[in-house]
């Protein structure tokens, strides 16, 4: 097979380095549930996002990736910390001043199931002219046309108007989900989870989608994902999350060829590859249980326990700090882990265990 | 929970193409329908269609059998039973409707709206539910009537109060289902109005349940008339009602033992058509809640019987805790 | 258990195009299963789901299904394991397990099979657990019913097992209940309940679909670690080729009900001879997550059991000529057990001209 070849960057991003972010999430925390259910989701969020970028927010179940998603659009409330918009708080604006922000369609989230995001008793011309509807602008007529409009850009034509979500495919309702965010026109798209229940071939055609609404309408896109795969081939940047915390925030073509975070390097590793090239192997990139115990504890840092190169330095929670143009990394060793896992790889071979699991079927 | 993404349900074979699963189909609400149709024109014009005069005395006829001119006999007072029981069925069936009638405007509606006013709204509403609930209608409606008056309009409106609970308990149940859902959140995201929501969104969906209710509530309004003027409440003699009926039966019964049986089946047939009418819209209407797929070809369906076609899904779709 | 795939076959010898060499009933040698001509009919007998496949498992051997949804694999997958939804029939064909007919086990003869001989996984753990015993007490009651362990050396048995899946702290794994216990661990539960009894096999239907990708990456370790320690064969269905590529050693693509290519990881991967394959490789995840052009496979498969003359793919293949639609395609070899059905499957441009693309 031949190599994979790079496409340039799309020549706006990255956007110069004094321009204003359109969001910025300054410093949130979030705890959902109350009393003694009570859970600290996120910790400390730092992010900003540029117009014209696909950022990839990556992390597993459980990392706050979607509660991010909703506090940013106000679904959730930050317990401290706030999100600013173009420059205005929007975290802290009280019901009737969110309802009006929200009708103007700044920021719009596609739900991460269509399924349940889209209303089964709806036909698919209401679902996306919902948006329009509230907002009281238009008569029918017009309202019709930009749902066209917006179901034009996803690759959907008129015949899908009078359906429901019911009678269409699992890849056309998630057009129709993003149609619908699309047709008030927004200034930031936030997808969680867009492709993650498509097979190969349905999920690059969203992806492609997503680009060129990137290209075509400037508008920034963050994708959300559980896999680096979801986002391979269009993201300009990546944002890892871990258990709340931002560890990783870089270009993702630098960010891929020397990760500076572990997980970052564990969360390519584990992504399943028809070419198996990968620097590193899951074994080098894990804790055995031979390794000495990490330090632990509400301060510590939150991936030591399952960093294979965590030492007593771990037991501080690592701030952000930058290492690149743009990249920023959370870890006390981001520039020694990685030879370290190099050698650890070799002397953490157990007997009855092949050295690379990764390489362990039989020719 | 954590580190879990939960996938869609699957199991659960195809309804196969062409076969109707309407609800009205059904042969049980057919039957149910006609039933219902009869007793709905009885109460329209039972007067006027009865064969002889309910109120006709005839001391020579005393507890005929079922015979030519009377088609199902003769009371202790020589009336046609068959003639009173078409001109009783008019009150009792208007006045259980009015007990609905309350029960409906008292209940359902603050059932919807108790989801969307806030915590102290509906904190108030459902303690003021549980102590309506605890009221036994028979001894309410005979503090109303002796409030109010002895009119079968003015104990059926207490036995609608007490159905109001009932009904606010359905309908909030329904409509919390429907309002924690993703659509609505997205409504919400689009920056919908709390009416908007429960006009576009909700309302459509609370309706069946609303009427699976009213049917069954109905049908308890209708035992309920009955059981009170079988007590005499509200009942003013010589007018037929069906309970009353029942009640004088009962004191000749050694002289005429079939005769309880007779506006005991009225009762009976008309309360149990429309308890089937129920039974059928509440299967129906559950249906629609679940999304399965079909493990032929993976493709996700949708149970509601209004969406049959099956889809070209693509996997089953998956959603993160 | 002995794995013995490592004797290498002599290659098969061109016999002429068009030869159809679909391995006989008779079983090779070392054949956990063997799957021959199998045709599943869906809804009743109102259309047939799957047409023809033949397939075989060795012992100690990965092999992967992969294609899209309503491809077959999973009705070949459930005809294999005796379990089919209702409506859903075989039509014609035999499925042997270690040499012996299965196809019309009577549901008896199928439960002394389950278990003991075959093991199952499939896509969302959660829905095969009951969800108020807990995992350690299901185990246990397994291990009960099919092999009479007395009570204490089933909990015995089924902590080890729990250790043997990959779990930490088995003992304390033991006491929860499934919805206290993450997406990961339900399946790794999952996969200790079915090795429990020692099968030769273990069909695997899309068990990491719904897991975040570190876990399905110690899924499929697990699972390889399985093989070397027990011998344990796999059939492994998915419909991503990346995770099949990772863990299989032979490689069976489906489309629309029919195997259109088959042989080793490393022959289908280096050099797929169906466009469909090619296809499916030019789509699937390359682990480089740089900007690069994304490509799609254009067109539909044809719905369930749709009546084609001649080859399935040939409305959305790119090098279809008129003999395509002529006749049915028959499976082609091309080298030592890698088959084709394709009647282009050899020709010298095809393989340049595609790959190129």
């Amino acid at each position: 097979m031949t190599a994979v070849p790079a496409a340039p960057l799309p020549g706006e991003w990255p956007a110069p380095a004094d321009a204003p972010p359109l969001l910025a999430v300054e410093s949130v925390d979030v705890v959902l549930g109350r009393g003694s259910r009570a859970t600290k989701v996120l910790s400390g969020v730092d992010l900003r996002i540029w117009p014209r970028e696909i950022v990839g927010l990556v992390g597993e179940t459980g990392s706050g990736k979607t509660t991010l998603a909703r506090t940013v659009v106000g679904l959730v409330d930050p317990r401290q910390g706030r999100i600013v918009f173009d420059g205005r708080p929007i975290s802290t604006l009280r019901r009737g001043a969110r309802r009006a922000e929200r009708r103007r369609g700044h920021v719009q989230l596609v739900f991460q199931d269509p399924i349940r995001s889209l209303d089964p008793d709806l036909t698919v011309a209401e679902i996306v002219g919902e948006g329009l509807k509230i907002r009281g602008e238009g008569d029918s007529g017009e309202i019709r046309q930009r749902v066209l409009d917006a179901l034009e850009k996803v690759g959907l034509d008129a015949t899908v108007l009078a359906r429901t979500p019911g009678q269409i495919s699992g890849g056309q309702r998630q057009r129709v989900s993003i149609a619908r965010s699309l047709a008030v026109e927004p200034r930031l798209l936030i997808c969680d989870e867009p492709v993650s229940a498509l097979d190969a071939s349905s999920r690059n055609y969203v992806l492609r989608l997503l680009d060129e609404l990137r290209t075509s309408l400037g508008l920034p896109i963050v994708i959300i994902s559980h896999d680096l795969s979801s986002l391979a081939g269009i993201a300009d940047r990546v944002v890892v999350l871990y258990r709340g915390r931002i560890v990783e925030d870089g270009p993702v073509g630098q960010v891929f060829a020397a990760p500076r975070h572990p997980y970052t390097a564990l969360l390519m590793a584990s992504a399943p590859s028809v070419r198996h090239d990968r620097p590193l192997s899951l074994y080098q990139l894990r804790r055995g249980d031979a390794d000495p115990v990490p330090p632990d504890g509400p301060d510590a840092c939150v991936f030591a326990p399952r960093c294979p190169s965590a030492t007593r330095v771990c037991a501080a929670q690592p701030a952000l700090k930058t290492v690149g143009d743009r990249w920023s990394v959370a870890c006390h060793r981001h520039e020694e882990w990685e030879a370290l896992a190099r050698d650890y790889g070799q002397q953490r071979a157990m007997p009855g265990r092949p050295a690379d699991p990764a390489r362990g079927r039989n020719p | 929970m954590t580190g879990r993404r939960p996938g869609a349900r699957g199991s659960g074979a195809r309804p196969r193409p062409g076969r109707s699963r309407s609800v009205w189909g059904l042969p049980s609400v057919r039957i149910a329908l006609v039933i219902l149709a009869a007793i709905a024109i009885l109460t329209a014009f039972g007067s006027a269609l009865a064969p002889q005069n309910p109120l006709t005395i005839n001391a020579n006829a005393l507890f005929q059998g079922p015979s030519m001119h009377h088609l199902l006999g003769t009371d202790y007072l020589g009336r046609d039973v068959l003639s009173r029981l078409m001109a009783g069925t008019r009150l009792s069936v208007l006045t259980a409707l009015e007990a609905v009638g309350i029960g409906l405007a008292l209940g359902a509606v603050p059932g919807v709206a108790t989801v969307f006013l806030g915590r102290w709204f509906d904190f108030t509403a459902n303690r003021v539910a549980d102590a309506l609930m605890t009221l036994p209608y028979v001894f309410f409606a005979v503090a109303v009537t002796a409030a109010l008056g002895n009119d079968l309009g003015h104990a059926m409106m207490a036995v609608g109060i007490l159905l109001a609970p009932l009904f606010f308990r359905v309908t909030r149940a329904a409509t919390l289902e429907h309002a924690r859902s993703q659509y609505v959140e997205a409504a919400e995201l689009l920056g919908a109005s709390k009416v908007h929501v429960i006009r576009v969104h909700v309302l459509r969906k609370v309706l069946p349940n609303i009427a699976v209710t009213t049917a069954s509530m109905t049908a308890a309004a209708l035992l309920a008339v009955s059981f009170l003027t079988f007590l005499s409440i509200g009942v003013q003699p010589p007018a037929p009602t069906w309970g009353g009926m029942l009640s004088s039966d009962l004191d000749y019964l050694s002289l005429a033992p079939w005769a309880p049986f007779i506006p005991g089946a009225f009762i009976a047939i008309t309360v149990g058509a429309l308890n089937a009418l129920a039974d059928a819209f509440r299967d129906r209407s559950s249906a629609g809640a679940l999304v399965l797929v079909d493990p032929v070809t993976q493709r996700v369906l949708r149970t509601d019987p209004r969406n049959l076609e099956p889809v070209d899904g693509d996997r089953q779709s998956q959603s993160v805790a | 258990m002995v794995i013995d795939n490592r004797n290498p076959l002599p290659d098969i010898t061109d016999s002429g195009a068009g030869a159809d060499v679909r391995p006989g009933p008779a079983p090779a040698e070392g054949e956990v299963l063997s799957i021959d001509d199998l045709h599943v009919s869906v809804h009743d007998g109102a259309a047939m789901a799957v047409r023809g496949i033949s397939l075989s498992v060795r012992a100690g051997e990965i092999v992967g299904l992969v294609g899209e949804s309503g491809s077959g694999k999973t009705l070949t997958c459930r005809a294999a394991l005796g379990v089919l939804p209702r409506g859903c029939a075989v039509a014609q064909g035999t499925v042997s397990f270690a040499g012996q007919d299965v196809t019309a086990l009577s549901r008896r003869d199928w439960e002394r099979v389950h278990g003991n001989h075959m093991g199952a996984v499939f896509q969302d753990p959660a829905s095969y657990l009951t969800p108020t015993i807990t995992v350690g007490h299901q185990l246990a009651e397994v291990l009960r019913v099919k092999l009479g362990l007395p009570r204490r050396a089933a909990h015995q048995r089924a902590i080890e097992l729990f250790q043997a899946v990959g779990l930490r702290q088995p003992e304390l794994v033991f006491d929860q209940i499934p919805a206290e216990l993450s997406g990961g661990m339900l399946q790794r539960v999952m996969i200790a309940i079915a090795i429990s009894c020692d099968p030769q096999l273990l069909v695997a239907d899309e068990p990491t679909t719904a897991l975040d990708v570190t876990i399905q990456a110690e899924v499929i370790e697990l699972l390889l670690q399985l093989r070397e320690q027990r011998g344990l064969a796999v059939l492994f269905v998915s419909h991503d080729l990346a995770v099949i590529t990772e863990l299989c050693d032979r490689i069976v693509v489906f489309y629309a009900g029919e195997v259109v290519e088959s042989g080793s990881a490393a022959e289908i991967i280096e050099r797929p001879r169906h466009p469909y394959t090619q296809a499916l490789l030019r789509v699937a995840s390359v682990g480089d997550f740089r900007r690069r052009e994304l490509e799609v496979i254009a067109g539909q498969p044809p719905h369930v059991g749709a009546d084609i003359v001649g080859c399935r793919f040939a409305e959305r293949c790119p090098i279809a000529i008129s003999a395509c639609r002529a006749d049915s395609i028959q499976p082609v070899p091309v080298s030592h057990q890698h088959h084709v059905r394709c009647v282009r499957a050899r020709d010298a441009d095809n393989v340049g001209e595609l790959v190129a693309r």
